[in-house]
């Protein structure tokens, strides 16, 4: 019963909180939660994309994915599937 | 144990780090053995080994460690690197990083230090990062990390020296407990676990290792702690341990570690960076990304840049093909003034220098092709490329990752099959090894370079070598598709890939890069294609027509046929051909042809075909016959009496819809070895049977006795059917099975068959 909870402490309410995969082009977003299968989650936490850090969408594949993320400096390429087991919350600029 | 220390004299040392950190051009760099380094992530798959003087009496052995963000092994690389740290064989790990990305980098150090390795921490292109303006107090670090810590510039060979005395010092001063702090929670929890691990269960050292993955469920070490005495009941506490922690904390223990060990680093780079890189340091990349890896014109460039690349490799590399046809040609003619007519002359000339000389006359092509690929790798295009693509890549059941080792593919399917073990699904990876050796590789170059101008215009040629490559890349996707829908159903590895910044390559990366493929190429010509070419040989040279009862001599004995002496030789095209073409008395050919030169526009006079005029003499009529002819029919005779002629004529049969002969087939038999035999079996048959031996003749061969759609079918049959034998060799230890090789050989043969014939009957329809 409380398991619940404490994994997923606030997306529900957060108004901002979407998943990165809803990040248009040039938006910014603080990552909240990382709720993939294990092994992709593993690997998107390896590539420090945990909660608290500060990403932006810098453009999307030519049909639409993969997405590319700004990150710390540096620039990772991700899928549609990944990027759905990340959820962030939308940065005013 | 402080004496054997003292005598020791050779140390294992090994280099770890994130892929793209450039610790593949640092183990070039220690050891200077020439290695294949790239600017994608994932590219250092296999084991290196090397060594190099640490000091005057100490000698250490260099192992590259695959590159890896982690080491959670999740993928083939994580868990060799993984397995090789945990051995404790190493006297000192360099854990190299990319100093312009040390967030993300340092964190497979801390996984290290948690392994209990005699760590040297060394900050590779440390040029970059202070060009970025960032500094870093590297006294400080060293304090704060209890290592030696240095800078190098990998691909300058700075900082080597200082690298090498960085380990002398770790030798002498080995430190194995380590001061990583992960959070004080955390802490307590390990500290709870660690008296839990049973004795022998790992090195003492690498227990916090042991404890953290024990901490956070990692499947494998526990199923190893499962099985130690009193493992069950150890396991239990952890388990209490652990639920303990995630109520405390909110979230789970995977992410609680994780978090821990960026946690660490980006607590000591905030004590030790005083200065962080400049906002705009990427700034040039980001332009340059803007255009090339643009949602709407990113393709259609990289398609461009693609195009260019093949046809530059078809253009540029003609005039250096010319002086080596020459160089042969000549080298074949002087061996053959200086031996007797024979079997010696026939096995050194027609066999050997032929043969080799005709697959060595396409190592401008293949170097140049080598050197586009090298340049894309080194710059960061090839991830780019990768960004691009993955969608469509997708689309077809493949991977983003899938595209390098197929575009590698295009060098060599062998190192291609080799790259796949950047794809940590095994279905990926199994999927990309079997379509692969669709792609276009260098040994086949040499037969389209052969096919392409015989059968098509020169100005199309290149178009028709995109065509040819183009093809076999939409059948590998199909095929990839179908065995994913198939006999490969499953998920796919999860896609997060690094975008390392543009680098401007140096010419010794990709020069180096381009002459080791080109190496292995020469090696393979040298060797393999050597034996196979003096076998082949053999079985086109024996049994032969025992002298004296060639059919055409019963003609010329009725006097049906009158020999006459041969003209002097006509002028081809240029000088250097005609220098490579006449095989014969050589100086008297070649003044002739001098003194010719300026008639070379009018055309020869024409006497009916060989074939015609025998036929002819056989139905009754005198015909004339020049000497050279002459032999060239003996010639022709001796290898239809032979017994490639009879394996050729054997299997002939089978490709008689698409229109081949025997000839081909025969060809096609040692294409099965390796593929560029398939051009030297080529002028093997057709110098024997004809005056000529340079490609060039070889090519007006063909021409003459072939249609355009046999000639395009031929090329189908060749890119897709069963690849070499090296491939099968190398896709059998891969996939660790017979049943991917051997279905690769028939499958891929079969499929061959089925379009090679597709494309012949829908050619004849369409009239071609």
């Amino acid at each position: 019963m409380t398991a619940f909870f404490q994994f997923t402490p606030k997306s529900m309410e957060q108004q901002n909180t979407m998943t990165l995969s809803e990040l248009v082009p040039g938006q910014s977003a603080k990552i909240t939660l990382v709720s993939a299968s294990p092994v992709i989650r593993q690997r998107i936490l390896d590539m420090g994309l945990i909660p608290g850090v500060t990403v932006r969408m810098e453009r999307k594949g030519p049909m639409g994915h993969p997405y590319w993320i700004g990150c710390n400096g540096t620039s990772l390429a991700l899928r549609q599937e990944e990027a759905l087991g990340v959820e962030a919350e939308l940065l005013k600029d | 144990m402080d004496q054997t220390e003292e005598q020791k004299t050779t140390f294992r040392v090994a280099l770890a780090g994130n892929p793209n950190c450039g610790k593949t051009t640092l183990f070039n760099a220690l050891t200077g053995a020439h290695q294949h380094v790239g600017n994608y992530p994932g590219v250092t798959v296999e084991r290196r080994d090397g060594s190099f003087k640490i000091d005057d009496a100490r000698e250490a052995s260099l192992t590259d460690l695959p590159g890896t963000y982690s080491l959670s092994s999740f993928s083939p690389e994580e868990k060799v690197a993984q397995d090789e740290l945990l051995s404790g064989e190493h006297d000192v790990v360099i854990v190299v990083a990319d100093s312009g990305n040390l967030q993300r980098q340092l964190v497979v150090m801390t996984q290290v230090m948690q392994m209990g390795a005699n760590i040297v921490l060394c900050l590779n292109m440390a040029d970059e990062a202070k060009a970025a303006g960032q500094v870093l107090d590297l006294p400080q670090m060293e304090k704060l990390l209890g290592v030696p810590v240095v800078e190098t510039v990998g691909h300058k060979r700075e900082g080597i020296d200082g690298l090498k005395a960085a380990v002398a010092k770790a030798i002498d001063h080995p430190v194995k407990k380590h001061r990583l702090v992960l959070g004080e929670r955390l802490e307590k929890a390990m500290a709870e676990i660690r008296p839990l691990i049973p004795e022998g269960f790992a090195r003492a050292e690498a227990v916090d290792w042991f404890a953290s993955r024990l901490l956070i469920g990692d499947r494998e070490t526990v199923e190893k702690l499962k099985a130690a005495p009193k493992g069950a009941e150890a396991l239990e506490k952890i388990a209490a341990v652990r639920s303990r922690l995630e109520a405390e904390i909110g979230h789970d223990a995977g992410l609680a570690v994780t978090e821990g060990y960026f946690g660490f680093v980006d607590g000591l780079l905030k004590e030790v960076m005083t200065q962080k890189s400049r906002e705009d340091a990427r700034e040039m990349t980001k332009k340059i990304d803007a255009v090339l890896a643009n949602r709407v014109v990113g393709l259609p460039i990289f398609a461009l840049v693609m195009f260019l690349i093949f046809q530059l490799a078809f253009t540029l590399g003609e005039p250096p093909m010319g002086w080596i046809e020459g160089g042969f040609g000549a080298l074949g003619e002087w061996v053959g003034g200086h031996l007797g007519d024979g079997l010696l002359k026939s096995l050194i000339v027609d066999g050997i220098i032929g043969g080799v000389g005709g697959v060595i006359v396409f190592l401008p092509n293949i170097l140049l092709l080598f050197l586009g690929l090298a340049f894309l790798e080194d710059t960061g295009y090839l991830a780019r490329s990768a960004f691009l693509l993955d969608q469509v890549m997708h689309k077809f059941g493949l991977h983003g990752k899938s595209f390098i080792p197929m575009v590698t593919g295009f060098g060599c399917s062998v190192p291609g099959i080799m790259a796949t073990r950047t794809l940590e699904n095994e279905k990926d990876r199994l999927t990309t090894m079997f379509v692969l050796p669709l792609m276009s590789c260098g040994a086949r170059l040499p037969i389209w370079m052969l096919l392409i101008p015989a059968f098509f215009p020169t100005k199309s040629g290149g178009l028709m070598l995109f065509i040819i490559y183009s093809i076999g890349i939409v059948v590998a996707l199909c095929l990839a598709l179908l065995l994913r829908k198939t006999v490969l159903k499953g998920e796919e590895s999860p896609f997060v890939m690094e975008l390392p910044p543009y680098r401007l390559p140096t010419l010794r990366g990709i020069l180096t890069k381009m002459l080791e493929r080109g190496w292995m190429y020469l090696k393979k010509a040298g060797t393999i294609i050597l034996a196979i070419t003096i076998l082949l040989w053999v079985l086109a040279k024996f049994p032969g027509v025992e002298d004296g009862k060639y059919a055409v001599d019963a003609l010329v004995d009725s006097g049906k046929i009158t020999v006459v002496e041969d003209p002097p030789a006509e002028e081809s095209a240029d000088a250097d051909k005609a220098k490579a073409d006449e095989g014969k008395d050589g100086e008297a050919k070649v003044a002739a042809a001098a003194a010719d030169k300026d008639k070379k526009d009018e055309p020869a006079e024409e006497a009916p075909p060989v074939s015609e005029r025998l036929a002819k003499a056989r139905a009754g009529e005198s015909v004339t016959l020049m000497q050279s002819e002459l032999d060239a029919v003996h010639a022709e005779e001796d290898l239809e009496a032979s017994y490639v002629a009879k394996i050729g004529k054997a299997v002939a049969p089978i490709f008689k819809p698409m229109d081949f002969d025997w000839k081909m087939v025969t060809a096609m038999i040692g294409a099965f070895a390796a593929k560029e035999v398939f051009v030297a079996q080529m002028g093997v048959v057709y110098s024997m049977g004809e005056v000529d031996e340079s490609s060039e003749g070889l090519r007006a061969t063909l021409h003459k006795n072939y249609t355009p759609l046999t000639g395009f079918t031929l090329m189908v049959f060749l890119l897709i059917s069963a690849p070499c034998m090296a491939t099968i060799a190398v896709t059998k230890r891969e996939s660790n099975s017979w049943k991917w090789a051997l279905g690769q050989l028939f499958g891929l043969t079969v499929l061959a068959y089925i379009l090679a014939l597709l494309v012949n009957l829908i050619g004849k329809a369409l009239g071609f």
